[in-house]
């Protein structure tokens, strides 16, 4: 059932999962169900033992009753048959004997009927008182009796005159027994029956029961007399050592069965019946396997019951437990889907009972965070959406003073660097006097505008990126002589001291990057010292160099160093310094394209000094000091300037300005004119100085290339330009030089141009 | 379907051919061998067994045949021969690699050399023994039946001339009872013709012990008796029913049921030399139902003491 009233949630953030739970160790199942089943198990085991073991009982119990029935039928069945034997040779012994026709002879033919009428009957003798034969009829031997020519045997008398003689075992190990029955007159005589004892293992052989119960016959010797194996009463076993037979003697009566291997050697139950007369030992047994069979199924069936009923309790108890533990085990899964950020939950239905209400609960509370997080969600979206915009913003805001700077430094480069040079042409012309005065401030106006569109340019160019270091390897002290040649006249002008310490150092980076830099810092030092002097050195430092610029000027508060770097900052009131605040901006992200840090020391008063920490990797041996660059003799004087500028202001400006110098002069306004005017010239250019747009045709560099292969050589150009361009872009033998570009620049330009090259 | 009676088939064969081999020495064909017959069927009331029966004929008169039937038993994997005669037993021990066997003897199997002793054999064989000494009891019966008869032919052959309980206990038991005796050897049922003929004029009665030859001659002798009826008092049943007269038997209905549960116990790995031989327990007076023409009745005492009626 999914959470009543949500609406699908967002999907799960990776950044919303919780660690799952781990697995938990016990289960309900385990907890409840299985001890109760187990309980039940064992409720049901006890039962169904303590019930086999009372059904065992019992029939052991009805066992010893049916076998001693079942010794008491033997018993009295033997004794009938041997009280028959007795009644029978009674019967004959009255016969009136030796009355007429009750003489030997018939005697003979009476006991040979008795033979004739009891098969177990071997022998039958007449005895007189003495003892004495008076006729023997045997079923083996030849009869004895007088009257006939037969003389009776001397045979001893018996030992003893019992009753039942002790049983005695023939030749041929079968057992015999003998009893003496007095005659019923006074004459002292009996008769002697032999019986053969063969006739009670038939009997036992008759008296089996339940198919395989069998009695057997021991005398009171322990002499095994009859039993339904033949054999085993041929074999005349001792009987002495037989346990089950001693302990039945024991017994009272003989009732009990007992338990117990027979004669062959199987189990069986066993009890006993005592004979009267003669004093025998009836037995009666049963094997275990048939006896307590009853018992064995009862018990199988029990195993059976107890195996199914315990099938039932664990299905039952699993079940149960399955009931109850479900809407857990779902409120769980639940629980763990909603750490996974997944709100589309499945919840048990509510009960009526407590996990019902535990599940209710718990549903309200999956409701809750999920509203809670679709405003999280919201929010979080809102605020990415409001700072996205601001981005753009900023990012919109940026572009457009980039491009506002790139366009206004390019389109407003073009009128002052014609203003620069005619100026310059202007102050040449001026007398002597106030004219030459006001010529000379209109310079330095002219020169100030040219410095802040160079500044303006120059942060433009990394602002855009366009700035690309041009790694070489040079001489410190190289740079030194430049920015001596510069910046010397500049402090010489303010009465400054100017020291640049000599340097043997060798750096590989971007020369003209680090004299920009290093430029930007003496310049700001000359002018913000009004006294003492501007002190450039290079000192070792961490297997580096620092390149530090001193000076005795104003000092910068510690509040305004950091802000000193940022762009557009002047820390002098408006209208105390010239320029637009963007020299150090610069120098700090030159420096960090050079992979170089910025430090800055000062006290207000005291002077400052800037740092420039040049890192070890920067640094190299130190070399021979190279050649300073050769002047061209004569400077310009006499080259041949071939001025290519669509601009025609700017065009004539500069020509007027280098014919000022002494050169001649060639101008077009594009690469064809260019052309032209090289073919009216019997003499190729030394030098080219063009402007690189060129209005819709080639371009200065095209134009350039042009004109090299008219002149067959290599022609030297100055790139006179406000676009940004690279240097590195440029050919061979061409400078560069942003517009707008004083004369004294261009003058140097022009020089290094025409130096002749190594 | 198929496979599966294949596999029936298979567990059925490899059933019967793990079944152990009984060997019957026995006579003729199976079913023409009533020995063999009630042997079967006695066996067969014990009780479903597994095992396989293997009748394997051989003359009893001839040991040689009976060394070859033994020989043959013993290649067929026998691990029980049952052997009816003494003679068959005999041949059994003969053989170094016979199995143990069963028999039945009707001569003394002590005095054969079949058993140490009849409570303790201690041979490879176990068996009963229906041998007999009731000459004397028989000759008194023949005169109790026949009160009148003073002269008595008996029939013998060299095998019971040769037993040393047999001749001597019979002529003291006839000189006891006031008998003569004349004692008429055959050994070969060829001569018996003869040898009635030869006792026609002085013999009141016969009396034939349980010999071979009366055995083997059962057909002729009775023939012979019927052409001269006299009183006759037999050994067997079987000879009584042939012919006329009386018999003074051992009750041997117990020898195959005995035989076959012997069998088994031998089968289960009981020593048979451990086994007591079983002797017949009773002995019954059979008479014919009906007499034979020309064949006089017992006395009456005698007819009154029959428990057997053939």
């Amino acid at each position: 059932m999914p959470i009543a009233g949500s609406e699908p949630g967002p999907q799960p953030d990776a950044r919303n999962r919780l660690e799952p739970a781990r697995e938990p160790s016990g289960r309900l199942i385990r907890r409840f169900a299985l001890p109760l089943a187990l309980l039940s198990l064992g409720l049901l085991l006890a039962t169904g033992l303590v019930e086999g073991y009372l059904a065992y009982r019992q029939t052991l119990a009805l066992l010893a009753r049916q076998q001693a029935v079942q010794a008491e039928a033997a018993r009295a069945e033997i004794e009938q048959y041997l009280q028959t034997l007795e009644t029978a040779v009674s019967q004959v012994q009255r016969l009136p004997w030796g009355r007429p026709g009750f003489q030997a002879s018939e005697r003979r033919i009476e006991l040979q009927r008795l033979l004739a009428l009891h098969p177990a009957i071997l022998e039958l003798r007449d005895l007189d008182a003495q003892g004495q034969i008076r006729l023997r009829v045997s079923r083996t031997e030849l009869d004895v009796w007088q009257g006939a020519r037969y003389s009776a045997q001397d045979e001893a008398p018996p030992a003893s005159p019992a009753w039942f003689e002790e049983p005695f075992f023939d030749t041929e190990g079968v057992p015999n027994v003998a009893f003496h029955l007095a005659g019923p007159d006074a004459s002292g005589g009996s008769t002697r029956a032999l019986i053969h004892l063969g006739f009670l293992t038939q009997m036992s052989s008759g008296l089996r029961f339940a198919g395989q119960g069998q009695i057997q016959v021991v005398d009171q010797s322990l002499r095994l007399l009859a039993h339904p194996d033949p054999t085993l009463v041929l074999r005349q076993p001792r009987l002495e050592s037989w346990e089950p037979l001693r302990q039945l003697q024991a017994s009272p009566q003989g009732r009990q069965a007992l338990q117990g291997l027979n004669l062959e050697q199987k189990p069986a139950l066993i009890s006993a019946q005592p004979l009267a007369r003669p004093p025998w030992l009836i037995l009666v047994e049963q094997p275990t396997s048939v006896a307590l069979a009853p018992a064995w199924d009862t018990l199988q069936r029990l195993l059976l019951l107890l195996a199914l009923g315990a099938l039932l309790a664990l299905a039952v108890a699993r079940w149960a437990a399955r009931r109850m533990a479900s809407p857990i085990a779902q409120l769980r899964a639940a629980t763990a889907q909603l750490a996974q950020g997944d709100f589309d939950v499945q919840l048990p239905p509510p009960g009526p009972d407590e996990v019902g209400a535990l599940a209710a609960d718990f549903g309200l509370m999956a409701s809750q965070l999920q509203r809670s997080y679709a405003e999280l969600e919201q929010r979080v979206q809102q605020r990415t959406l409001e700072l996205q915009q601001k981005r753009d913003e900023a990012e919109r805001a940026n572009s457009a003073k980039t491009r506002f700077l790139a366009t206004a430094s390019h389109d407003l480069r073009q009128p002052m660097h014609a203003i620069g040079l005619l100026v310059g042409v202007l102050r040449a012309e001026l007398p002597a006097g106030p004219m030459q005065g006001l010529g000379g401030r209109i310079h330095q106006a002219v020169q100030a505008m040219e410095s802040m569109f160079g500044s303006l340019l120059d942060i433009s160019k990394l602002d855009a990126g366009a700035v690309q270091v041009q790694q070489e390897e040079f001489a410190l002290q190289a740079l030194w002589q430049r920015l001596d040649a510069t910046l010397a006249p500049l402090a010489a002008a303010k009465g400054l001291n100017w020291t640049l310490r000599p340097s043997p150092h060798w750096l590989r980076s971007d020369p003209v990057l680090l004299e920009r830099i290093l430029a930007n810092l003496c310049s700001n030092a000359i002018r913000y010292t009004d006294q003492g002097g501007v002190l450039v050195a290079a000192r070792p430092w961490q297997g580096g160099l620092r390149l530090q610029v001193i000076d005795s000027g104003r000092g910068i508060a510690a509040a305004d160093r950091e802000r000193a770097f940022d762009e557009f900052v002047r820390l002098e009131p408006q209208g105390g310094s010239e320029g637009l605040g963007l020299g150090l901006a610069i120098v700090r992200r030159s420096a960090e394209l050079l992979g170089m840090r910025v430090q800055l020391r000062s006290r207000p008063g005291r002077g400052s000094c800037f740092e420039l920490q040049v890192p070890a990797a920067a640094c190299l041996a130190a070399r021979p000091e190279p050649a300073t660059d050769a002047q061209p003799a004569g400077g310009l004087s006499g080259s041949f300037v071939l001025v290519l500028d669509d601009e025609a202001a700017n065009r004539e400006a500069l020509a007027a300005l280098l014919q000022q110098w002494g050169c001649l002069v060639a101008q077009a306004a594009d690469a064809d004119a260019a052309l032209l005017e090289l073919d009216r010239h019997l003499r190729t250019p030394d030098l080219l100085v063009t402007d690189l747009r060129l209005g819709p045709g080639p371009d200065g560099l095209q134009a350039l290339q042009a004109l090299r292969e008219r002149c067959g050589g290599s022609l030297p150009a100055l790139l006179l330009t406000a676009e940004l361009v690279s240097s590195q872009a440029l050919p061979a033998q061409v400078l560069l030089l942003h517009k707008p570009a004083g004369p004294q620049r261009l003058r140097a330009a022009l020089l290094a141009l025409l130096a002749p090259q190594d | 379907m198929l496979v599966l009676s294949v596999l029936l088939l298979a567990a059925d064969g490899l059933r019967q051919v793990s079944m152990p081999v009984v060997a019957f020495l026995g006579q003729g064909t199976p079913d023409r061998d009533p020995v063999f017959q009630r042997y079967r069927s006695a066996l067969e009331a014990q009780g479903p067994g597994a095992l396989r029966l293997v009748h394997l004929p051989a003359d009893p008169a001839t040991p040689a045949a009976l060394d070859q039937a033994v020989g043959r038993a013993v290649q067929a994997g026998a691990v029980l021969i049952v052997a009816p005669t003494a003679d068959a037993a005999q041949a059994v021990l003969r053989h170094r690699l016979a199995p143990p066997c069963v028999y039945a003897a009707f001569l003394d199997p002590v005095a054969l050399g079949l058993a140490r002793s009849l409570r303790h054999p201690g041979t490879r064989c176990a068996g009963v023994s229906v041998a007999d000494n009731l000459d004397s009891k028989r000759l008194e019966l023949l005169r109790d039946a026949y009160p009148w008869v003073r002269r008595v032919a008996v029939l013998v052959d060299q095998d019971w001339l040769a037993r040393p309980d047999a001749l001597a206990p019979l002529q003291h038991s006839a000189g006891r009872l006031g008998l003569e005796l004349d004692l008429l050897q055959a050994d070969q049922v060829d001569a018996l013709p003869a040898l009635f003929r030869q006792s026609a004029a002085a013999a009141q009665a016969w009396y034939l012990p349980p010999t071979t030859i009366s055995y083997r001659g059962q057909a002729q002798i009775a023939a012979e008796l019927r052409l001269r009826p006299l009183p006759t008092l037999h050994a067997s049943a079987d000879e009584l029913q042939q012919s006329g007269g009386l018999a003074l038997v051992q009750d041997t209905s117990f020898a195959y049921a005995a035989l076959a549960r012997l069998s088994l116990r031998v089968l289960a790995g009981e020593p048979p030399g451990a086994i007591p031989i079983q002797r017949p327990r009773q002995l019954r007076i059979c008479l014919r139902r009906q007499m034979l023409p020309g064949f006089p009745m017992p006395s009456s005492d005698v007819i009154r003491r029959a428990d057997c009626w053939v």
